[in-house]
């Protein structure tokens, strides 16, 4: 089905080769999990097999291609996409339309399929992917995990015979991940052959075909180097005598006042400490921590850091850092250095721009624009720009998102190295491991009330 | 969106049957004179407006924003006014009063005036419940479609439902960018703070937009949708924009409706100054904007699309708008061609600001002003808010030259 020859290939401009010769043959039925740091040209491979390149990224292509019976590279991009379906990562990028209908219908009707076919197949992929109770629901208003559903059914309802999968799981919860999982393997089982390109290998590692690693531009094979290589508990010397850092006093908050979503919540967060906040999306994590912040106000109870209550968020500028999922997102200045002096400055605290710089390793991007770098990096700079705050408190926004393992393990470590000298971390996650790995107590939420708060076992 | 789901005869009607009650309404606006007739259009619209059922909150606000509309312009009126006979009610300055005087001609209340400007506050009350019965009424992807029907070029089309697409998005992040910056003590309250934040805020706003119209354009081209195929290579059509320009557009449409948010909020209402910081961030993102896609066409697109928009958003679909926006995009498209180049130095930002300022200005008191909503406003009053609001462009100008500066320097890097 994918018969693919000493491939490589190197952007416009560019003599990098970000794909380095790469064989592989993948037959019908087969799934192919592929697995690699970031930047190491996962996502480039899969435009090479879809026709990306080089209908949209020209560059340089050697080697042979064949897709389906096709050479991507001679056949135009609405061709290809008949017999090769996208998912990407994030599904809000690929909806267009706005019903589930008429989205599903959408690359059905761009590849020219007829009337009835088109019919027929919408019909068949809403039913298959459990779309029909919201075939007419505004596609803004679809949870992440709906979402993803609609835009695998978008792919699903053109027909075609090779579907690829592009970090599919990192915008979802356990549940909307146990999903997808289904989705998948429901769909090797019916022989459609699938490349799927994932950070979590746990995830799929059972139902794959073969497990490759990338690296490089080079696809790796027969060892363990996908396994996860978290092994044991991080642990630092927390004790549960230290002073309370967070107190949340009998805090309630919801739209609906007479049944609020947070009811009477109370919690004790002490320095130093390292919690981690689980639950399914729409569980209350980041409704916590923006009453923690002060960006909402409790509408009864009071939340105090240090003592002092926090009544809006520039109560909580400089003594609580938040670092995004996206760290794109917090980046301001034109290079890392201004970046890393920019709170300081504004908020005029002393900090040491060298030891923040050698700290996080940044100091050759020392006068580089910090959206020049890539996103591993991207995020090392935002974090070295909230710890060069010194807050009591720094909240991280499922820090292990999007990131492959080494980047997000060096991130949690650099969170560590802060703990140790005085600061309080929670972080949101949907990783158990993780969870249980880096924290001192794991609290998990369920429709605003905790429904366990536990320190994670050895 | 101001769209309410619900079921009323208006929200019966076809969104194109709306169109074309817009556009009457807009050409009765402009030719009655009569103040019975004003006021029997207004108790229509008012009327069809009740029709839709619109929800207390959205009514209150709409009374609220009336109030406004009627004092502000009995109040100008009664400043302006000057026709004759005409009755003095409060001399603010005398005409006698050396320099201030001699260069307004004395300002005066005129009972007069007053009670013109309350007659003419009656055509501003007609387009707004006209415009609320229609955007109440009417779903935002049914709008579209009746503009279709009306012929609106393709690119338009594509980028003012993409741009709806992306605009729920656009504003959580906007909320996210401007908590990080709080969070590391930059205030946004108050003039000076909320120009210095902005200075920061921009940069990652438009990155951001631009790593992820990327990957929409991507997604869209194998999906099967592709501009290149659809619009007009082979057919020699006149504007040649792929899938990736026209979605980066897009995006651009919506921080253009973003970016003047707060501005609707405080600043717009203190008179005088409005017309200064008004125009700064719009001036600001569309010049970025044109700059990131610098060809003919994109400033049409941009300005248009934006226009119809936050019509079809917020405003509810409004004729009356379309000369502004059409004029807007003329001159810099003028401009652009005439200077052979897309906004390539510091100077060329500034001109082209500048340019934008005035035109906007100017047209509204030499044609809107006079001729749509009939009012007056003394010749010095003119030339400042003209000045405010050519100056607040050409600063918008220079801040965006600044901006694209630094997202070109990501790009250079091969960041984006």
């Amino acid at each position: 089905m994918i018969e693919i020859k000493n491939l490589s290939y190197s952007y416009p401009l560019s003599h990098k080769k970000i794909i380095n010769g790469i064989d592989l043959t993948v037959d019908k039925g087969d799934l192919v999990l592929i697995t690699g740091p970031s930047g190491s040209g996962k996502s480039t491979f899969l435009y090479c097999l879809n026709g990306l390149v080089p209908h949209v990224f020209s560059g340089d292509m050697s080697g042979s291609v064949m897709i389906a019976d096709v050479d991507p590279r001679l056949t135009p991009i609405s061709e290809i996409s008949r017999r090769v379906g996208t998912v990407f990562q994030n599904p809000e990028y690929q909806i267009f339309m706005p019903t589930v209908r008429e989205d599903v219908e959408f690359g059905c009707r761009n590849v020219g399929l007829e009337e009835e076919s088109l019919e027929r197949n919408s019909r068949h992929a809403i039913l298959e992917l459990g779309l029909d109770e919201l075939l007419d629901r505004d596609t803004s208003t679809l949870s992440a995990g709906e979402k993803q559903r609609l835009a695998i059914a978008g792919v699903y309802a053109v027909g075609p015979q090779i579907i690829l999968f592009d970090e599919p799981s990192t915008n979802l919860d356990v549940a909307g991940k146990q999903s997808l999982r289904k989705i998948i393997k429901e769909l090797k089982d019916r022989c459609y052959t699938i490349v799927l390109v994932e950070h979590d290998t746990a995830l799929f590692e059972d139902i794959a075909t073969r497990i490759y690693v990338m690296e490089n531009g080079v696809l790796k094979t027969g060892d363990d180097a996908h396994k996860s290589t978290i092994r044991e508990r991080k642990a630092h010397n927390f004790c549960q005598d230290f002073d309370a850092i967070i107190e949340v006093q009998d805090v309630s908050y919801g739209y609906d006042k007479s049944s609020p979503f947070f009811n009477h919540l109370n919690m004790i967060i002490r320095k130093q400490e390292v919690v981690a906040f689980m639950g399914n999306n729409g569980s209350g994590k980041t409704t916590f921590f923006k009453l923690l912040m002060g960006i909402l106000k409790p509408q009864e109870g009071r939340i105090a850091v240090a003592g002092d209550i926090i009544r809006s968020i520039d109560d909580s500028a400089g003594r609580i850092g938040l670092l995004f999922q996206n760290p794109d997102e917090q980046l301001f200045a034109s290079t890392v250095r201004e970046e890393i002096m920019l709170g300081p400055r504004q908020l005029k605290k002393a900090c040491d721009c060298e030891d923040i710089m050698a700290r996080f390793d940044l100091k050759k991007y020392e006068y580089v624009h910090p959206h020049a770098l890539s996103k591993g990096e991207r995020q090392k700079v935002a974090f070295a720009s909230v710890a060069a705050l010194r807050p009591d408190i720094i909240l991280l926004d499922e820090p292990t998102t999007g990131l492959d393992e080494k980047s997000w393990l060096a991130l949690m470590d650099y969170a560590f190295s802060l703990v140790k000298e005085g600061t309080t971390v929670l972080f949101s996650t949907h990783n158990r491991k993780v969870a249980d790995f880096y924290a001192d107590r794991v609290v998990v939420f369920d429709k605003g009330r905790v429904i366990s708060d536990e320190i994670p076992k050895d | 969106m101001k769209y309410q789901k619900i079921d009323t005869p208006i929200h019966r009607i076809s969104p194109f049957a709306k169109i074309v009650y817009s556009i009457a309404v807009s050409l009765l606006v402009v030719l009655l004179k009569a103040p019975l007739q004003l006021c029997l259009l207004a108790a229509v619209t008012f009327c069809v407006l009740l029709l839709a059922k619109p929800d207390f909150a959205r009514l209150k606000g709409l009374i609220y924003a009336l109030g406004a509309v009627v004092i502000t312009t009995s109040l100008s009126q009664a400043f302006f006014y000057y026709l004759e006979p005409r009755t003095v009610l409060v001399t603010i300055i005398d005409k006698a009063t050396p320099i201030v005087g001699t260069i307004t001609g004395g300002i005066y209340i005129y009972k007069e005036g007053a009670l013109y400007g309350l007659i003419q506050s009656l055509r501003i009350s007609s387009v707004m419940f006209m415009a609320t019965a229609v955007v109440i009424s009417t779903h935002p992807s049914q709008m579209i479609m009746a503009l279709n029907k009306i012929r609106i070029p393709k690119e338009l089309s594509f980028i003012i439902a993409t741009s709806m697409r992306f605009l729920p998005q656009l504003l959580e992040e906007t909320r996210r960018v401007l908590v990080a910056i709080r969070l590391k003590g930059f205030k946004l309250k108050g003039i000076s703070n909320s120009i210095k934040a902005s200075k920061y805020v921009l940069s990652p706003l438009v990155i951001n937009s631009l790593r992820q119209a990327r990957l929409v354009a991507l997604a869209a081209e194998v999906r099967g949708y592709s501009f290149r195929k659809a619009n007009s290579r082979e057919k020699g059509g006149l504007l040649r924009f792929d899938t990736l320009d026209l979605i980066v557009i897009s995006f651009f449409v919506v921080l253009l409706y973003v970016a003047i948010l707060p501005f609707k909020m405080g600043l717009s209402k203190v008179p005088l100054v409005h017309a200064f910081f008004f125009s700064i961030p719009f001036t600001c993102v569309l010049l970025i904007g044109i700059r990131i896609v610098p060809r003919f066409g994109t400033a049409t697109l941009m300005i248009l699309g934006h226009s119809l928009f936050a019509q079809i958003v917020s405003r509810g679909i409004n004729p009356l708008w379309w000369p502004y926006a059409l004029l807007e995009a003329a001159v810099l498209e003028t401009y652009f061609f005439a200077a052979k180049d897309y906004l390539a130095s510091r100077q060329s930002f500034f001109i082209a600001g500048l340019l934008r300022g005035l035109s906007v200005y100017l047209y509204f008191y030499f044609v809107a002003s006079p001729y749509i909503w009939h009012k007056f406003y003394a010749p010095w009053y003119i030339v400042v808010h003209t000045f405010e609001g050519a100056l607040g462009s050409a600063v918008g100008g220079l801040i965006a030259y600044r901006v694209s500066k630094s997202v070109e320097a990501a790009y250079r890097h091969g960041g984006l």
